[in-house]
């Protein structure tokens, strides 16, 4: 049994571990089937359940709501309503508060710069030449755009071969020669003289003055075109026959005008050879719509909102106001809508939505920015609509893809996910929800309101809300009705049965990791905190922590680890109370003085230090004082021996402890042990010896221990972790016992005359909370003299907030004097039952009614484990006997933050709250409500 | 400084063979080389072929300038100089693939220059090529640089030799082009004019060709139509038939020369590619590639062909989204995608980097094997230069260019001790005049120091011991400061 405490250290270290292995482990349905979006890539078949499909498609439906698509290897294989079939096994993404569209087709972009070279005319520069297949072009899809047109410039009269890529995938050329670029603007005018460096000039080849160009203004621009074209015969110039080339490939003409006479002319071009083609334009082509319609020319028009900033335009026609409103009235006009080259091209989307102030409809902006620019480029084979056969280029928008406020969240192209979310959509990312009634607090309801939860907080609460770049939208619906999550203000979730009475020392909380199976099902009830509870409070008081019932990790879901302290009165003689209440009021009085004298010291030695006072460096060191002498039941050397079953061997090893007053301070004796200072210490009150063994556990806290005495001989259980091993000891001398270690010192004082904290003690930590005003003590009492005696101390004497565990006789007729105390009361588990009155018989007793009335504030608790999914229809049952809808819900949310002191975090949807939120269909107190969906801290529960 | 005329390779420089023949075959070329010189055995030493297993205490026998037995069992003939290499290191020699450096100027002031020959440029009296001598470089690629359309052509030469003649190793190695745009150019205006380079090339070819029929008939009258005529006349059209200044091209297209492509981004490997895919020229392409070039690793590997890496080997580039700055190790990405790549000695890096060694060493540190580090200065760069037959690696019947190290070629603090060329021990560090200097500098340096050290111990002694000729002024001064510092700790 050589340092068998040592060892006993060890094993409770061990034991610790594991359990906390054990939590840690994460459930394995936690991982439910729902397919990670980030995982469609490898192979991009999967299924998409959309709120809303927008296809686009020319001919067929525009819209399904709620719609399915399909897509097998990056292709649409099928789209349609709801009862679209899904081939089995494929993964199905679960999208239904998405509105999902098809790519946007960029028809005109800066991404190339324009060409080089000087030559007026020439189809040898091909904007594909200039194309980046690797480039990452996230900020692009992000907002949507996964086709976009490559130009070689637009500022010679013919610039080159146009193309048009993907912007994301690893084949993205869709069209390598999708056009010849002529442009008739004022730009291609005089173009620099060309000028030819010969290698050796000879008499065969002599040096030539430098050529003029065409065209030297609008009138000879056509005219530098047919030249140029007459020209690429035989025997000419690189540049005239790549011309020929790309004529006699019947490239379609891309001719840009920007004012309505060159807009003319371009028409006059197309015409005039007969050619393929469409024109690029800007205001003035409202001038011309009829004409353009006519010659059955599609055109891509240029807006140029001025997102950019503001500049002078000049003469610049697109100064002119913007008006599609001309345009909008030629229906059968093919219009696609792009951005000017100087405009960020991410906000084509804006763009077009802007358009749908000149009149044209959300069906036609779309399809401009989607199909008829893929149609006027010749890749509508590919890309420009959700249409079966064609590539998985979607959009998925958290709203109507014209709301300014709505942004994509996923992007895919050819089944790839280019963009978004990379987590499953039930992840934390910020969520907007929407609700037609949202109950911010008692008496504070907004009427079609928003929140934004951001990293798990509420950041924004009101009609319209921001939306952040890839927040969801969760859009309740008609009759949606949001609250906060409820609250369970006494119950026992995570003991998992286990009835000890752990000390104010040890946090349940620590029971907690990951959520399990029963603790979902309550989250998915609506009961999202619980203020957790021992099911027996140990008589020197226990803790009680505030705790979320899902979520990923214990720590997420720690709302308050010390919300109360916990005594239990039930069993004590009224006049016992004030005696067993009052000397961990002290203790803890003592202990708060201690930081606060801390707290002085380091305010002071911080101003000395920032003045520049030179500062002792001298170590200072405070003696524990140790008094007290004589025989007493409890000083003396024990011989202390612990078993059970998680200890193979039973371990056995001497103590030294002095008794002074109530309170006993001790050292485990063996020589080793005594090195590492293992320190015993607690209180005696009558027989009952409780107290704290500090050993070494990794941080886990120390072991307490709860023994009676006999005479000579104690016996009790110590308990860590949820673990009890049975402890017994025999007096085997009453000596005072003169430590090894002496009179225990410890530094006050850093090196640098910094004042070091005082020793941290968990067994005090709440009380300190209380006494700060950050907790509050909950009583269970029984008889209205006992809620008295201890009113009497915790209130009358010391001025503490107190929480009121209401016992099942509680009548609530005494409330006026709670509330006049000022006490919560979290009230019987019991709403309704008959009894006596003082002499009084009443066949329906409603405590929560008479408290009500009294005007305390109460709150449900369950008092039981994942029993607290009834905790709402306790709630019901409860305005069914006359407590208003909006008061249930304040005793659930919270009237129930408040008397725990958590109503920082939890019990409201104002701004900074955690994102706790339930959406119902209906008032959350009419018995045919339902509740529809759960988070916490912004993410969705999943039952 | 005359400095390079006193190395003592100078002195004991080697009469060579006749200039290279006019034969097209590079390979016949490269037969030309040093008159064989005599026997040597380098023994005892680990070697790092390269091709096979790295040998513990083994021996290298040269005869008449190529390798003739590498192994542990090697019977030494009697007339064999013996080098003992207790505890060295032979590794093949270095090769440096892509050395723009060896000419004066990098590139000509015209896009299109097919005509040029790096021969014309070529300086033996540079600095550059004593230290890559100095640096275990046997074999230097000089070729034009990257700010061009088509730049000419590149040779392969020795670091050592008076004259051009002497440091020939294959005349005509190379041409070298670019679809990287360079300086005034953007990517479509340098796709077009190499475009262009080439089609007028094609034009004139075909009229040499219809030329060349007609006079082949000797005023006969002409009875096939003009394409037939084309055809058959381009079979009789020989190299002296074109104009100087394209000849070279027409050899290029023929594949008798290498085609260097430099790409510096990856989208333009996916042109380069494109490109010599056209002009079927990929058989004979070695892609030069920039660090941003890395993203089209799996493109590079899919063709197939040497890559040369640029001699910076980190891509640093900011993500568009969160700002952060990526960085990724090049040769690593390469070697993952089966890439075989030859890494460069980075003259305006740091002095480390300037060494082919460090080069390797930082590939090996960062995820990219040992051997294939060692291949990427030695043997890959020989394969892409078409020299991988014989140059490389120690095996017997290559060329016996070696060097000798003091310790692993990977370990910074290994140095280079002899370099043989031919098998002519061309390089000794104890004879490396400039070397010599500065370890004695150093050497100076630190005796001075070592006897200065006790002095500041004895405060009384100190200004008298030290630098006796001084001034009384300056021992005074000395001696005040000592008081003074006295009566500080005071």
């Amino acid at each position: 049994m050589t340092c068998a405490f040592r060892r006993f250290g060890v094993v409770l270290s061990v034991i610790a571990l594991a359990l906390l292995a054990a939590v840690a482990t994460p459930n394995a349905s936690a991982g439910s089937a729902r397919a990670g979006i980030g995982d469609a890539q490898p192979a991009p078949s999967f299924a998409i359940r959309a709120g809303r499909v927008l296809t686009a498609a020319a001919e067929g439906p525009i819209e399904y709501a709620p719609g399915v698509i399909v897509v097998r290897d990056g292709v649409i294989e099928s789209v349609g309503d709801r009862f679209t079939e899904i081939p089995r096994g494929m993964r199905v993404l679960d999208l239904s508060d998405a509105t999902v569209v098809p790519g946007f087709v960029a028809a005109s972009s800066g991404i190339v710069p324009r060409r080089r070279g000087v030559e007026s005319v020439s189809a040898a520069y091909l904007a594909v030449d200039a194309h980046d297949p690797y480039a990452d072009h996230r900020p692009l899809l992000a907002e949507g755009i996964t086709t976009a047109h490559l130009g070689p410039g637009n500022h010679k009269l013919v610039s080159g071969q146009g193309a048009v890529v993907k912007l994301a995938g690893s084949d993205r050329v869709l069209n390598a020669r999708a056009d010849l670029s002529v442009n008739l603007r004022d730009e291609v005018d005089t173009p620099p003289r060309v000028e030819r460096v010969l290698l050796i000039p000879s008499p065969d080849n002599e040096i030539k003055p430098s050529e003029p160009q065409r065209p030297g203004g609008r009138m000879t621009r056509l005219l530098g075109i047919d030249e140029a074209l007459e020209a690429s015969g035989d025997g000419s110039g690189w540049h005239e026959r790549a011309l020929a080339a790309a004529w006699d490939a019947d490239r379609p003409l891309r001719v840009r005008a920007d004012r309505a006479v060159d807009l003319n002319q371009a028409i006059t071009l197309i015409e005039r050879h007969d050619r393929d083609g469409y024109l690029v334009g800007g205001t003035e082509a409202a001038k011309l719509a009829e004409k353009i319609e006519r010659a059955r020319l599609g055109l891509v028009y240029t807006l140029r909102p001025g997102f950019d900033g503001v500049e002078d335009l000049g003469d610049d026609p697109d100064a002119l106001e913007q008006d599609l409103r001309d345009l909008a009235a030629f229906e059968d006009l093919d219009l696609a809508l792009t951005l000017d080259e100087r405009e960020p091209l991410a906000m084509l989307r804006l763009a077009a939505s802007m358009a749908l102030r000149s009149g044209i409809n959300e069906a036609r902006a779309l399809a401009a920015i989607t199909r008829v620019p893929a149609e006027l480029m010749g890749v509508s084979d590919r890309v420009g609509s959700i249409e079966a056969g064609k590539d998985a280029d979607l959009v998925v928008f958290n709203g109507t893809p014209f709301d300014a406020a709505s942004r994509p969240i996923h992007t895919f192209a050819r089944g790839e996910h280019a963009w978004g979310l990379d987590d499953d959509p039930s992840s934390s990312g910020p969520v907007v929800i929407r609700a037609e009634r949202v109950w911010i607090g008692p008496g504070n309801e907004l009427a079609n309101g928003e929140l934004l939860i951001e990293d798990g907080k509420i950041t924004s609460v009101g009609p319209r809300v921001a939306r952040p770049r890839g927040a969801r939208l969760i859009d309740g619906g008609p009759g949606s009705f949001a609250t906060p999550g409820f609250i369970d203000a006494f119950g026992h979730l995570g003991l998992m049965g286990d009835e000890n009475s752990p000390g104010a020392g040890v946090s349940l909380s620590r029971l907690l990791g990951p959520d399990r199976e029963h603790e979902r099902r309550v989250a998915a009830a609506g009961v999202t905190t619980v203020v957790q509870s021992p099911y027996r409070f140990s008589g020197s008081g226990s803790r009680l922590s505030a705790v979320k019932t899902s979520g990923p990790d214990r720590e997420s879901r720690l709302v308050d680890d010390a919300a109360a302290l916990g005594f239990d009165v039930r069993s004590l003689d009224p006049d016992d109370i004030a005696g067993r209440l009052k000397p961990r009021i002290e203790a803890g009085q003592k202990y708060v003085a201690k930081w606060t004298e801390y707290q002085t010291k380091l305010d002071e030695w911080k101003q000395a230090r920032s003045s520049g006072e030179a500062t002792e460096s001298e170590v200072q060191v405070e003696e524990i004082e140790d008094e007290g002498s004589g025989p007493d039941p409890l000083t003396g050397t024990w011989q202390v021996s612990l078993v059970g079953d998680m200890l193979p061997d039973a371990i056995e090893g001497p103590v030294g402890i002095n008794l002074d007053g109530t309170e006993f301070e001790g050292r485990v004796l063996h020589p080793r042990a005594a090195e590492i200072d293992h320190r015993i210490y607690g209180t005696l009150e009558d027989n009952l010896v409780s107290g704290t063994l500090e050993i070494d556990t990794g941080g886990q806290g120390y072991p307490t221990f709860e023994a009676e005495l006999d005479g000579e001989s104690m016996e009790g259980t110590l308990t860590f972790l949820g673990i009890q091993l049975e402890m017994t000891a025999t007096r085997t001398s009453s000596d005072r016992v003169e430590f090894s270690l002496g009179p225990r010192k410890r530094r006050t004082t850093g090196k640098d005359g910094r004042p070091l904290p005082p020793k941290t003690e968990p067994d005090l930590e709440p009380m300190r909370a209380v006494l700060e005003g950050s907790a509050t003590v909950a009583i269970r009492a029984g008889s209205a003299q006992q809620i008295d005696a201890a009113l009497g101390v915790l209130r009358d004497e010391f001025d503490l907030p107190v929480v009121l565990i209401a016992n099942e006789g509680f009548t609530g007729v005494r409330a006026a004097s709670l509330a006049a105390k000022k006490v919560g009361v979290v009230a019987p588990r019991q709403i309704a039952r008959s009894g006596w009155v003082g002499d009084e018989y009443r066949a329906e007793l409603v405590p929560v009614l008479e408290l009500r009335d009294a005007g305390v504030h109460a709150a449900l608790g369950s008092r039981a484990e994942d029993g607290a999914r009834s905790l709402p229809a306790a709630a019901l049952y409860a305005v069914s006997l006359g407590l208003g809808p909006d008061e249930a819900l304040a005793l659930l949310t919270s009237d129930a933050a408040k008397i725990f002191k958590i109503d920082d975090r939890v019990g409201s949807l104002e701004e900074g709250r955690d994102g706790d939120v339930l959406l119902f269909k209906g008032h959350p107190m009419d018995p045919g409500s339902s509740l529809e969906r759960v988070f916490i801290t912004g993410r969705e529960v999943k039952p | 400084m005359p400095m390079t005329r006193t190395l003592p390779y100078r002195t004991t420089a080697v009469a060579f063979a006749a200039a290279a023949s006019l034969c097209s075959n590079a390979s016949a070329q490269r037969e030309a080389g040093a008159e064989p010189p005599a026997k040597i055995a380098l023994t005892g030493a680990t070697v790092i072929t390269v091709s096979g297993d790295e040998l513990e205490n083994a021996t290298v026998l040269v005869e008449y300038g190529r390798i003739k037995a590498v192994g542990d069992e090697v019977e030494l003939p009697y007339d064999a100089v013996e080098y003992d290499l207790e505890g060295k290191v032979v590794m093949p020699g270095i090769f440096h693939a892509h050395a723009p450096e060896g000419m004066d100027v990098p590139n000509e002031a015209l896009p299109v220059t097919p005509f040029l020959h790096a021969r014309d440029a070529l300086d033996p009296s540079k600095l550059f090529f004593e230290n890559s001598l100095r640096r275990g470089i046997t074999t230097v690629h000089v070729l034009p640089g990257d700010n061009t359309v088509i730049g000419g052509m590149g040779m392969a030469v020795r670091p050592i030799g008076l004259s051009v003649r002497d440091m020939t190793v294959v005349q005509d190695a190379s041409m070298k082009m670019s679809v990287s745009p360079r300086s005034g150019y953007d990517r479509m205006r340098q796709m077009s004019e190499l475009r262009r380079a080439f089609f007028d090339l094609g034009i004139d070819r075909e009229r040499l060709a219809e030329e060349k029929y007609e006079e082949s008939l000797d005023d006969e009258p002409i009875e096939v139509g003009p394409e037939k005529a084309r055809e058959l006349g381009l079979e009789m059209l020989e190299d002296g038939d074109y104009e100087a200044t394209q000849v070279d091209l027409i050899r290029t297209l023929r594949g008798d020369l290498g085609t260097w492509v430099y790409a510096s981004r990856a989208g333009d490997v996916v042109n380069a590619k494109r490109f010599v895919e056209e002009h079927e020229l990929l058989d004979n392409t070695v892609f030069v590639i920039g660090t941003e070039a890395h993203k089209a690793a799996p493109a590079l590997a899919e063709a197939g062909r040497p890559v040369i890496v640029s001699p910076e080997l980190f891509h640093r580039e900011r993500d568009p989204f969160s700002g952060e700055l990526v960085e990724t190790f090049v040769p690593a990405t390469l070697h993952e995608a089966g890439v075989e790549f030859s890494l460069l000695p980075n003259p305006s890096g740091s002095l480390a980097e300037a060494e082919p060694t460090y080069q390797a060493a930082l590939a090996a540190r960062n995820g990219v094997p040992r051997s294939v580090a060692l291949r990427s200065i030695t043997l890959n760069p020989a394969n892409a230069m078409g020299m991988g037959e014989d140059y490389g690696s120690i095996e017997e019947g290559k060329v016996a260019n070696l060097v000798v190290l003091s310790g692993d070629p990977l370990d910074f603090g290994s140095v280079v001790e002899h370099v043989f060329i031919d098998g002519i021990l061309a390089y000794e560090r104890t004879r490396d005049p400039r070397i010599q200097r500065l370890l004695d500098l150093a050497k100076r340096h630190a005796d001075a120091e070592a006897e200065d050290q006790p002095e500041p111990e004895d405060d009384e002694d100190a200004p008298a011991d030290e630098d006796g000729s001084d001034e009384d002024g300056s021992d005074d001064a000395q001696s005040d400061s000592d008081d003074d510092g006295e009566g500080d700790a005071e």
